[in-house]
């Protein structure tokens, strides 16, 4: 029978198999001690001495079984000279993180990490590196909390080679794109010069949403240096990389894109009696402009503004403000009024706002957003460029502005606290309130907590905002938020909220002080 | 105090992993109103949603915990919390006498130890009519020869119609043997032949490993038709794979071993709603493994709370087998020491075996002839380092030598293995099952890690 085999196993499997009244079972012959004990099973019923076989063969098999030896990979091992790990009380705090319990306070507990210079220990490497592979916008803050030990583990699953660092410049071609704008902006802020000739070296073979990627991180360091790879990019086969580059062309404050101004002072002047803005939109758009990057058509698809009204606002955009200061001898607050109550208001709104954005002019934007504090009600601000949405403007802010900007909301917009602007605006802060602001928010909430009978809609909108405000509030007022608790009445319908507020106020001083200088 | 408490250590008790989540959230200074220590006793006071705070105690010499909350999870989120304030921040707990209601327990607690003292020695002396004994033996013995006469006959019917034709069988065949063989007061072989039924749809090779599993299920067979010749040891393993386990009353009249344990090794399964808890020692005078064996239905405690990674000097009897691994704890000392740091893995590493993997195999196959029958092995592995191929997990050791590790385990915990080690070698404690390891414990230089939950 071909089935036996010099393996006794092979031979028992293959008549197992089979069964022994289609196949009488007989067991070759073998030397040896395994073959005195089988030997004994002759006399025995053919099942019998299969199953006794079977038992006696495999238990030799597993007794005498000897592990494999494999080549030892010389692989480069982690080098021990590493960050100092974060507190078992910190780790905890991140494992709570990681679990689901606090997922918006991640980029809290990595930032603080950072600042500390401390690293996440080992065991808890594999869960952060996933949550950065699932959410990009992270990845930038795990980076810096890996350690030696994290890069080391991350290159070793091609699933974290985002988290991979380019040592050397040699990586450039080869790295995953997350890895290498990465390495981009990192280079960016050292040396912006050396950054723009390493990618000019590979622009051509960059795909168009890198090209667009890339060159979104000139916005780190961006000087005038960089004019003529951005005007290089105005000509660009791609619509995003055009946009980045005159976005970037227009920041620049000595930009040839600045030349604009002489047309833009053709369509826009004052009448000094009234006094009123004079608007005459452009019946074409100058070729010069074109070749600026200027787009015919408005990128969005909600055109409120008409085609030659968006002319107009690029040109606005692209406009030194300076220059209607200077031109017109008034404040920004003067000709932010007039445009307000202009027929073409939103040209001129929206070009001064995308001007005041690209220029980082602090005093114009806050001018812009003013008037729409004053006027608008609703959140849903139709804009022709998602540059210019609300957020994006009150993110361009520095801080101290965005404060006090939130601030006068209350006291001299006598916005309420569940007010939807109110509360969204609120809740959309990219960092910390101040201490001033978080305090005149607590008592406009306990006023308004204590004045509530019946929930409007507004109220449980405030409702659910509570907990997110709790990512704002400095840990230092702790105490404070918990006595506004204590204040409330028993029955009050806002004590869960409260306490979901106060839980996350909780946990984001625990991680403060763990990841704090004494963080034990 | 000595503080090696680790978070880990205390997770490790946790009943379930909501109870850990939630103890985790407790274990911040803020959520408690009083805390104290007076030597091995903290106690704490935590506001939760009722009117009273709640009053949370435990005794660390066990630890044994007590909180006065509604939970029925044992130990309850606060005993956690509480636990976990004191591995993170001990500089929290101060030094005080304890208020009434933690001397109250504490008195309690002794008394009930005396008490329980007394009703082992007591049913220690209690010795059993002999006649009436031998009599539910000889029992028993008729019944499980008469089932295993019907399993040998099934047996003999599976091989005469071949194995080729089991995936077409119904699960009910399985079922109805395993039945009778539960009526034949042999569960064990009930067990074997459910676990059978399980192999036949896992993968290429099931007729080999079905094979392999009737012909140690045969040799059993044999062995127990002619039990009255074999040493008495051997006789115990049979018992014990049929299912007639001894009672722990008698196990405990058998030779104590004294010794200070370490607990190296923790992994807690659910069956159904039962959990099991194997819980490996190793004593550090006496070079032995020794493995516990606790239950608990839901979420009611386990009887013994044993920290890995922690120390406890206790009394160990040994259930009778040729190859002695399961034990039970006759004494422990409760009160007497806090938990002592264990010696450096190293140095047990270097008693156990003293160098790498073939030299821990050899040592398995050595007890694989003494004992047939065993299906989880205690190995620990010193200086060996975590490798991912293509089909799993591996170890490495100096030599070359790899073991694989369980496919079972979860992605991120080899992830976790390569992070400790960083392609350094590290010591590892696990189950070896003959083809895989379960890795329950790591050490890295004097950290202790586990990985058994």
């Amino acid at each position: 029978m071909a089935l036996a085999t010099d393996d006794p196993w092979q031979t028992i499997a293959s008549a197992a198999l089979l069964g022994t009244e289609r196949q009488p079972f007989q067991l070759a012959n073998i030397s040896g001690n395994l073959g005195n004990c089988l030997s004994q099973l002759s006399a025995r019923p053919k099942e019998s001495a299969l199953l006794s076989a079977a038992g006696i063969v495999s238990l030799h098999q597993r007794v005498g079984w000897l592990p494999e030896v494999r080549s030892v990979i010389e692989a480069e091992p982690c080098s021990f000279d590493d960050l100092p790990q974060c507190s078992p009380r910190a780790a905890r705090c991140l494992q709570q993180i990681l679990e689901g319990q606090f997922p918006q306070l991640l980029s809290e507990w990595l930032e603080k990490a950072a600042i500390a210079r401390q690293r996440v220990p080992e065991m808890l490497l594999p869960s952060l590196l996933d949550k950065g592979r699932q959410q990009r916008e992270l990845r930038a803050a795990i980076l810096p909390v890996l350690g030696q030990r994290g890069r080391w583990l991350a290159a070793q699953n091609p699933d974290w080679n985002y988290a991979v660092a380019l040592t050397t410049e040699a990586d450039w071609e080869t790295g995953t794109p997350s890895a290498r704008l990465l390495y981009l902006q990192d280079l960016r802020s050292h040396h912006p010069d050396h950054a723009r000739e390493l990618l000019q070296s590979t622009w051509k073979q960059e795909t168009a949403s890198d090209r667009a990627k890339f060159l979104e991180a000139f916005r780190i360091g961006l000087s005038m240096a960089d004019e003529p790879f951005l005007e290089n990019g105005l000509g660009d086969r791609s619509k995003e990389v055009r946009r980045v580059a005159v976005d970037l062309l227009a920041s620049l404050p000595t930009s040839r894109l600045q030349h604009v101004t002489e047309h833009t002072c053709r369509y826009l002047s004052l009448e000094r009696e009234g006094p009123s803005l004079h608007v005459q939109l452009p019946d074409h758009l100058d070729e010069t402009l074109i070749q600026l990057g200027f787009e015919l058509k408005p990128l969005s698809s909600i055109n409120k503004v008409g085609e030659k009204g968006w002319w107009l606002l690029q040109m606005l955009g692209a406009t030194p403000l300076s220059t209607w200061t200077e031109q017109w001898q008034m404040s920004p607050q003067q000709i932010i009024k007039l445009a307000q109550s202009h027929e073409w208001q939103n040209v001129l709104l929206d070009g001064f706002a995308l001007a005041a954005k690209r220029q980082g002019n602090h005093e114009w934007l806050e001018e812009v957003i003013r008037v729409w504090f004053a006027g608008q009600t609703s959140i849903n601000r139709d804009v022709v460029l998602v540059d210019l949405g609300t957020e994006a403007l009150v993110d361009a802010l520095s801080g101290d502005r965005r404060n006090a900007l939130l601030i006068d909301l209350f006291q001299i917009f006598h916005r309420r606290i569940n007010d939807s602007l109110t509360i969204w605006l609120l809740r959309s802060s990219s960092q910390l309130w101040s201490v001033d602001l978080a305090r005149l928010v607590l008592d406009e909430l306990e006023e308004h907590l204590n004045h509530t009978k019946d929930f409007s809609n507004s109220d449980w909108e405030l409702r659910s905002a509570l907990k997110e405000f709790a990512r704002f509030i400095p840990v230092s007022l702790t105490s404070e938020v918990i006595q506004l608790r204590e204040r409330l009445a028993n029955d009050s319908h806002w004590i869960n909220s409260m306490n979901d507020l106060i839980t996350l106020l909780e946990f984001r001083n625990e991680m403060a002080q763990a990841l704090g200088k004494d963080g034990g | 105090m000595p503080a090696q408490w680790t978070a880990d250590q205390v997770l490790a008790l946790a009943p379930d992993a909501a109870s850990a989540k939630n103890g985790r959230g407790l274990a911040t200074r803020q959520k408690w109103i009083a805390l104290g220590q007076q030597q091995s006793v903290i106690w704490g006071e935590c506001q939760g949603s009722g009117k009273n705070p709640y009053q949370t105690q435990i005794d660390l010499s066990e630890p044994a915990f007590r909180c006065s909350c509604p939970s029925r999870k044992f130990p309850c989120k606060h005993g956690l919390g509480l636990f976990l304030l004191l591995a993170e921040q001990p500089g929290e707990m101060v030094e005080t006498d304890p208020p009434a209601w933690v001397a109250e327990w504490l008195a309690s607690r002794s008394q009930r130890a005396e008490k329980q003292a007394e009703k082992q020695t007591k049913r220690q002396d209690q010795t059993a009519d002999p006649i009436a004994q031998a009599k539910r033996v000889a029992e028993r013995q008729r019944k499980v020869s008469a089932g295993i006469q019907e399993l040998r006959l099934w047996l003999d019917d599976r091989v005469r119609q071949g194995l080729a034709t089991l995936p077409q069988e119904s699960y009910q065949m399985w079922d109805t043997i395993a039945a009778r063989m539960v009526d034949a007061q042999a569960p064990g072989l009930a067990r074997q032949l459910r676990e059978l039924a399980g192999i036949i749809h896992t993968g290429a090779d099931w007729s080999d490993r079905v094979l392999e599993r009737l012909g140690r299920l045969y040799l059993l067979i044999e062995g127990f038709e002619r039990i009255e010749t074999l040493p008495t040891a051997v006789q115990a393993d049979l018992r014990t794979q049929i299912g007639w386990s001894l009672n722990q009353e008698e196990v405990l009249t058998g030779q104590a071993h004294t010794d200070l344990w370490l607990v190296i090794g923790q992994r807690t399964q659910e069956e159904e709603r039962l959990r099991v808890r194997r819980t490996w020692l190793y004593g550090i005078a006496t070079h032995t493994f020794a493995l516990l064996l606790d239950f608990a239905h839901g979420h009611q405690p386990f009887e013994q709370s044993l920290l890995p990674g922690t120390c406890l000097e206790a009394e160990l009897v040994f259930y009778p087998s040729a190859y002695p691994l399961r034990a039970l704890i006759k004494t422990r000392q409760e009160s007497a020491v806090l938990p002592k740091p264990p010696p450096g893995i190293e140095l047990i590493a270097e008693a156990v075996c003293p160098s790498g993997i073939s030299e821990a195999i050899a040592t398995y196959s050595k007890a694989l002839a003494n004992c047939p029958w065993l299906e989880r092995f205690p190995l620990l592995l010193q200086d060996v380092i975590p490798r991912q191929e293509e089909k799993g997990w591996l170890l490495q050791d100096q030599q070359g030598i790899v073991l694989p590790l369980s496919r079972r385990m979860e992605a991120t915990q080899g992830w976790q293995l390569l992070a400790l080690s960083g392609g350094h070698a590290l010591s590892v404690f696990g189950e070896w099952d003959g083809a895989f390891l379960t890795v329950l414990s790591v050490w890295v230089e004097d950290s202790y890690y586990g990985f058994g939950n």
